[in-house]
């Protein structure tokens, strides 16, 4: 028997191949009892690692090498608990204090219940001795069959037997198997920036370092084999696993008599009259059951963390609202963590937390993006210690297009090619890649690759297709999730290794979200959400301008100007409900009721799309089909959306009416059918689904539909409690562009970039909806677009924060002089703002000095003058003429033309307020019988007609089967265009590389939805100057 | 008056001469030359037009012609405006007016300022007010206006043209055998490295062009790592070269040139030691490649690979010796006391004897006996990623008649391939 005590998995990023998975499978393979993980700085893969062992019924070790500032590494193993916090503590301090390696002084300090392996004559092994004890360090023999090496372990051997310590046969693993060596020689020449031609002894001399059996072992160990034996008895006195991680749950602080639990109660019992009024005996009931739940599952203290939380944003004025399954739970209804009533809205508890489940509930809390997030965030780390809460990492890993460039870059293949290849799917990677055939991944392969005049034949493009598959799902390094975080009681930097993250201030951890969830670390999502920060300033500048207050819990939900919006697809803006494929469902759906929003939000899926849920719903919901259920016993579960399964929670109703599964059962199903599926679970589950139903009399074909329709729907499905919590921030939008225009337009603009539309097609959309905008002015503007009212009438104005290159210390400086007195001139703007040249001369070219002085009789400019006043105010006069106020002779330049400004506008914001290009060319297209995307929705059905835009976005959703759509906007509106794969093939070049399009097709106009079937496309010989950016294959 | 031809033809220069010694290249693409004294022998501007346009038609030359009152307008005007252009004295502005402002030979950003003022043409630019565009722009500026006024004024940069160092020969009598022949390039090489050190310049290349009987051509060239002056030197190497390469054909001319470089220039250390001159070096060099042939000579590298004994020859350089490095007598390390290897070359072929997949029993040509110890295999594999990937197994192994050898085999695809690599002293 041998254990293999120095492996490093693809977390010793770039130098390891295998992930921890496949490390553990190849050791249970060779019937291995143990394996040590050490990888480099780091036990990002430890999770991973740990839980692949304990299915593979063999024990996993954990362990780092640990880089010295020498440049040398220390392989450690934590023998203890105490030896593993010490591990996790060193690698932080190496982290936090951003130091190359450890010192002699962090080793001697964290030195405790770790063993130390050692090779080579780098460290004195006195010294080794010394700091972690004799009995903790064993010399390491490697046997790679390489000649030198074995002069080392000569020397080797003979310090052991000097200085009386144990030998050790390890194999320095860098990958499970010898064809892996192939991708080790990749990644290093990737590590290294080189080619695998250049590398040249960078790369590994042969194919040893991989995983042997225990015989082979012995074999090359046959003149020591103590060496061996003592891996085994290592791998037996190494007592630490992580299942014994020592993380303890935070504790809510409470008073003296109090326990978490009680204070709780008393939390809810104070919160639920408030909300529930009245407080009535469902709702009570409900509670009850809930916080008997918690009280039985310990989670006390993690509702009263995130009350916290959110009491904190409620001090601070800052929008937060729960959302996901948490909005099931009456508790946090109750706490104010969650702004949906589950009693009235009938959702399910056990869909948020259930018995059986052995991990944390998932709280993500939505918060306005910006400061009011990084507050909030900041507030936790000083609440819990830095070394208390940090955020969890994204683990990056090698997909698609970085795949094919970092492999084919370390392979030689030129940049030209490089270009070429990365275009070959819309993702990047290799077709075959996806779930098809493999006569039809084959076919396309070879198509691909000719497309990039490759050939499939030639060695090096073989390793190519061969190595980027192989490199796929390969970590590359870490990152930081958008805005999970981890709360530890006490350190927690002696639970897993803490990082700095690229933001400063910022701190995370090396496990990633899931590697928290399964060591049961508690987490809270500190999400995001760029609408709550348009809603916040849109209240803001309501108080402040129209001297309304609006309470966006209180607004009505029947407002018929936000339906009307809906219901004529108006949408531009909205959250979750302006997308194209949302604008070209919604005529057809008429949303009346705030539930149809919730159904609105939840139904343009993938989910709904790929289980076919999409037409039967509309048939049902424009009475062309009846609303009946799968089965007359789930006709109260289906019946709110008209029998047809839409959300998670109806699932799980599905499993326990129809089958009898519990509550918890039923939310283990779910999670059997999530994106991690196995065969095994599936069947079981299946075989258990027809039981139940069998018992409960369902016939043969309504079971197989009820199953198909929970198998099919699981993986995409959208709990309706998530719905709900989005409908209601779509349904605040609406409401606040409805009524609100002026205010909601200058916040979206301020909140840039975010949603579906660029600011330019949002401003259009705002005009033509009769709202007024004036342009940046250095006499009038801030930072940040504001309003303005003229003759009674809310204008936006358009801050400096849409002049492209503009600092904000300038748009400061500007807001500060102008404070003390207006500028004379724009030699007076120039003195006193510090503005820089490029900056004047995008302000010049903007108009926002023309009406700088405007108080001086005759000073009043166009751009051009101010261009031709500038220049002259920013060459130095030099020393004896600079104080001397210039005497500025008149423009003798012409003012710029319409055109001329429409250019200026978007070369240097990237928007404009005044024409639309389009209108420029409306006279030519008029004779070329082109429509107005405003008369499209007027013209009869099947017309063949011809439309002409700006692309402001192109889509190729992956479930409409090769099919791409394009949004052209024109000074008229939006016009949507439908593309058939064939036809998109044919003219991708012109459909993807032109700014505006001319497109001939034939008019699909039914139920208040129209968009054009394409048949041919051309580019706009005039092209219209650029739109903006357009919104493409998001 | 100055005319200005621009084209992509090389004989533009040799056209231009024809009418003035007063040229200049302003550009690979543009020549102007003064029009000083030649009406009295072609006529006003019109007739001289006319003249210049036949010629280069004649030379087959596709160019633009411009006459104007000074150089740089005869340059913008043949540069931008197709065909033939004679600007009359005092109509600069109105000629030259139409041309797009981006044409102007200026900064970018200057060009932008201009464009973002709504300037497109030289006309605009020249309309602006010459005060305006002073404080403005400055001194650049305010001659960039008068460009595009056509008012800009300056001599020309008459310049000589580049000397040729090529030399030839029609041989009255077509020679066939070298002695003759080196005789005759012997007198054009010396007429050549005579005009080379009058510039004080040197040689890197020479190029030896034969025309054979029935006007087939033949050429020959020598490169040589160091600059050369010496004519015996550069002759001594084209015989060695034309001895290893023979023309074999009878030659009625003979065309000599030699490309010019730096004189190469270099002061040794007083305690550097003494190394061949680098023209002996060469000829040296030049001898071994004519017995054993050029790939065969040359300095040997050994590559970046692990692939044992991997090595390529590079052209020898002559670089200058490394100053002597004396070593305190305290910093001198001990001697490293290892195996001294001897490589057989070429590897012996061996038939070899396996147990256990070990070595048992070798025989060779040369070597041959029972394996009595063994140490490996040691191995090493590479470039997988090619069709030349390798992967070998070595053995140290040990004779019962006493001798230590290096073993190795090569795993080719249909069987292993065993070599003896050599023996260790």
């Amino acid at each position: 028997m041998y254990a293999e005590l120095h492996a490093r998995s693809a977390f010793s990023f770039l130098e390891g191949v295998t992930l921890p998975e496949d490390l553990v499978a190849e050791a249970a393979r060779l019937e291995m009892p143990a394996v040590a993980m050490l990888d480099r700085d780091n036990l990002s893969g430890a999770v991973r690692f740990h839980k692949a062992a304990v299915k593979a019924g063999l024990r996993a070790i954990i362990g780092a090498e640990v880089t010295a500032v020498e440049g040398f590494r220390y392989p450690l193993i934590a023998e203890t608990r105490r030896g593993y916090q010490n591990l996790c503590r060193l690698l932080s301090t190496i982290k936090l204090n951003g130091q190359p390696g450890a010192t002699r002084a962090d080793i001697e300090q964290h030195a405790e219940g770790l063993i130390c392996l050692t090779r080579g004559v780098h460290r004195p092994l006195e010294q080794l001795v010394d700091t972690f004890g004799r009995s903790n360090v064993y010399v390491e023999l490697q046997r790679h069959l390489h000649r030198e090496e074995e002069a080392l372990n000569r020397a080797d051997v003979e310090a052991a037997r000097r200085w009386k310590l144990p030998l050790l046969a390890t194999n320095g693993i860098n990958h499970a198997t010898p064809p892996e060596r192939q991708l080790a020689d990749t990644l290093t020449a990737i590590r290294h920036r080189t080619t695998i031609q250049r590398a040249g002894k960078l790369l590994a001399r042969n194919a040893e370092r991989h995983l042997k059996p225990a015989a082979e072992m012995q074999r090359l160990f046959a003149d020591r084999p103590e060496a061996i034996s003592n891996s085994l008895e290592l791998a037996q006195r190494v007592t630490y696993s992580l299942a014994k991680l020592g993380y303890e749950f935070p504790r809510y602080p409470v008073g003296p008599g109090e326990t978490m639990n009680s204070f709780l109660r008393q939390r809810v019992d104070e919160g639920a009259h408030d909300r529930f009024r009245p407080y009535h005996e469902r709702a009570r009931r409900q509670m009850e059951r809930e916080l008997a739940l918690i009280e039985k599952l310990d989670l006390a203290g993690y509702f009263l963390i995130v009350w916290d939380i959110v009491q904190f944003c409620r001090r601070q004025g800052i929008m937060v609202q729960g959302r996901g399954s948490a909005a099931n739970s009456a508790v946090c209804y109750a706490l104010g963590i969650t702004a949906v009533d589950p009693i009235a809205m009938d959702l399910l508890f056990e869909r948020f937390l259930s018995e059986n489940r052995g991990e944390w509930p998932d709280i993500d809390v939505d918060l306005p993006s910006g400061d009011d997030r990084e507050q909030v965030i900041q507030y936790v780390y000083r609440r819990y210690g830095q070394l208390g809460a940090a955020m969890t990492a994204n683990v990056i890993t090698y997909q698609g297009r970085s795949a094919v460039r970092d492999v084919g870059k370390a392979l030689g293949f030129n940049e030209e090619v490089l270009g070429r290849l990365s275009k070959l799917s819309s993702r990047g990677g290799w077709e075959h890649a996806q779930e098809t055939p493999a006569e039809e991944q084959a076919g396309k392969l070879e198509q691909q690759l000719r497309a990039a005049g490759l050939d499939r034949q030639h060695p090096l493009v073989s390793k190519l297709v061969a190595l980027s598959s192989q490199i796929q799902d390969l970590p590359r390094h870490l990152g930081q999730h958008s805005g999970g975080m981890v709360i530890c009681q006490g350190q927690l930097d002696a639970i897993v290794p803490l990082q700095p993250a690229t933001m400063p201030g910022r701190v995370i951890v090396q496990w990633d979200k899931e590697d928290c969830a399964d060591m049961g670390i508690i987490k809270v999502d500190l999400l995001g959400l760029g609408m709550m920060a348009v809603l916040r300033d849109s209240v803001n500048l309501i108080r402040d301008h129209y001297r309304e207050e609006v309470d966006l819990a209180q607004i009505p939900k029947t407002d018929p100007k936000v339906y009307q919006a809906l219901q004529q697809a108006d949408t531009v803006g909205m959250f979750q409900v302006e997308s194209r494929a949302q604008i070209s469902f919604l005529p057809q759906m008429k949303p009346q009721h705030f539930y149809d929003i919730v159904v609105q939000v939840a139904i343009i899926r993938p989910g709904p799309i790929v289980g076919k849920m999409l037409h039967p719903y509309l048939r049902r919901r424009q009475g062309m089909e009846p609303a009946t259920s799968l089965h007359p016993s789930l006709d109260e579960v289906l019946k709110r959306t008209l029998g047809v399964p839409l959300f998670q929670e109806q699932l799980l109703r599905m499993a326990m009416i129809a089958a009898d599964f519990t509550g918890s059962e039923a939310e283990e199903l779910r999670r059997a059918m999530g994106f991690k599926r196995s065969q095994q679970r599936m069947a079981e589950i299946d075989v258990r689904l027809r039981e139940g139903m069998t018992r409960k009399g369902i016939d043969q074909a309504a079971q197989d539909a009820i199953v198909l329709s929970i198998t099919s729907f699981a993986l995409y499905g959208f709990p309706e409690s998530h719905a709900i919590s989005f409908a209601l921030i779509a349904y605040a939008s609406a409401y606040l562009k409805c009524h609100y225009l002026a205010a909601f337009t200058a916040a979206i603009l301020n909140n840039q970039p975010m949603g579906f539309y660029n600011s330019f097609t949002l401003i259009k959309d705002a005009q033509r909806h009769g709202l007024r905008f004036q342009p940046v002015d250095v006499t009038q503007s801030d930072w940040l677009c504001t309003l303005e009212q003229h003759a009674g009438v809310w204008h936006v104005r358009l801050g400096f924060n849409y002049v492209k290159g503009f600092r904000h210390l300038t748009a400061s400086n500007i807001t500060h002089a102008r404070a003390q007195r207006q500028f004379s001139s724009i030699d007076n703007l120039i003195q006193r703002t510090a503005i820089s040249r490029e900056e004047l001369k995008s302000l010049a070219e903007l108009g926002a000095l023309n009406h700088i002085g405007r108080e001086t009789p005759g000073t009043t400019q166009h751009r051009r003058g101010a261009l031709w006043q500038s220049e002259l105010a920013l060459r130095p006069a030099g020393e004896l003429f600079e104080q001397l106020d210039s005497n500025p002779q008149p423009s003798p330049l012409a003012p710029m033309t319409l055109e001329e400004r429409l250019s200026s506008d978007f070369r240097r914001s990237g928007l404009t307020i005044g024409a639309h290009p389009m209108r420029l060319h409306r006279e030519t297209l008029a004779h070329l019988n082109v429509v107005t995307a405003a008369q499209v929705r007027y013209l009869p059905d099947h017309k063949p007609i011809r439309v002409a835009g700006a692309v402001i976005c192109r889509q190729q959703p992956s479930t409409a089967k090769g099919f791409v759509f394009l949004s052209l906007e024109d000074e008229t509106g939006i016009v949507n265009v439908i593309f058939q794969p064939d036809l998109y093939a044919r003219h991708k070049l012109t459909v993807l590389g032109h700014p505006a399009l001319i497109i001939d097709g034939i008019l699909q106009n039914q139920r208040g939805v129209a968009s054009v079937k394409a048949s041919d496309v051309r580019a706009m010989e005039a092209a219209p100057v650029a739109a903006g950016r357009s919104h493409d294959f998001c | 008056m100055f005319a200005c031809l621009f084209g992509s033809s090389p004989l533009l220069a040799e056209l231009a001469g024809q009418f003035s010694p007063l040229l200049e290249l302003t550009a690979p693409d543009t020549v102007v030359f003064s029009l000083a004294g030649l009406a009295r022998l072609f006529g006003d501007t019109h007739q001289l037009a006319s003249e210049v346009s036949r010629r280069g038609q004649t030379m087959g030359i596709q160019a633009n012609l411009a006459i104007a009152r000074n150089p740089d307008a005869a340059v913008v005007a043949a540069r931008h405006l197709r065909g033939v252009t004679i600007i009359a004295p005092g109509d600069e502005a109105a000629v030259l007016g139409r041309i797009a402002i981006h044409h102007l030979p200026a900064d970018p950003v200057l060009i932008d300022t201009l464009l973002s003022w709504g300037i497109r043409t030289f006309g605009e630019f020249a309309a602006l007010p010459a005060m305006g565009i002073a404080e403005r722009l400055g001194e650049a500026g305010t001659r960039l206006r008068l460009l595009a006024c056509g008012q800009l004024s300056r001599p020309l940069q008459v310049a000589a043209p580049p000397e040729d160092y090529t030399a030839r020969q029609e041989l009255e009598h077509p020679v066939e055998l070298l002695e003759p022949l080196l005789f005759v390039v012997s007198a054009l090489v010396r007429d050549l490295t005579a005009r080379l050190a009058r510039q004080s310049l040197s040689t890197n290349r020479i190029t030896l062009k034969f025309t054979l009987a029935k006007g087939e051509q033949r050429t020959r060239s020598l490169e040589f790592p160091v600059a050369l002056r010496d004519p015996m030197v550069l002759l001594k190497q084209v015989q060695l070269d034309l001895e290893a390469h023979p023309v074999k054909a009878v030659i009625q001319a003979l065309e000599v040139m030699l490309h010019p470089a730096e004189t190469r220039s270099r002061q040794d250390g007083l305690f550097v030691p003494t190394a061949p001159e680098p023209e002996k070096l060469q000829l040296l060099i030049a001898r071994l490649g004519a017995l054993v042939g050029p790939e065969q000579v040359g300095t040997p590298a050994l590559l970046d690979t692990h692939r044992p004994d991997a090595y390529q020859l590079r052209p020898c350089a002559f670089e200058p010796l490394p100053g002597m490095v004396v070593k305190e007598p305290g910093t001198l390390t001990k001697p490293n006391l290892q195996l001294a290897f001897r490589y057989f070359r070429p590897p012996l072929e061996a038939a070899v004897e396996l147990q256990h997949g070990t070595p048992r029993r070798v025989r060779s040509q040369k070597v041959a006996g029972v394996v009595c110890q063994t140490a490996g295999p040691w191995r090493t594999s590479g470039e997988w990623w090619a069709s030349t990937a390798w992967s070998r197994d070595e053995w140290d192994i040990a004779l019962d008649s006493g001798g230590l050898y290096r073993l190795y085999c090569v795993h080719a695809p249909q069987r292993a391939n065993w070599f003896l690599d050599g023996s260790y002293d």
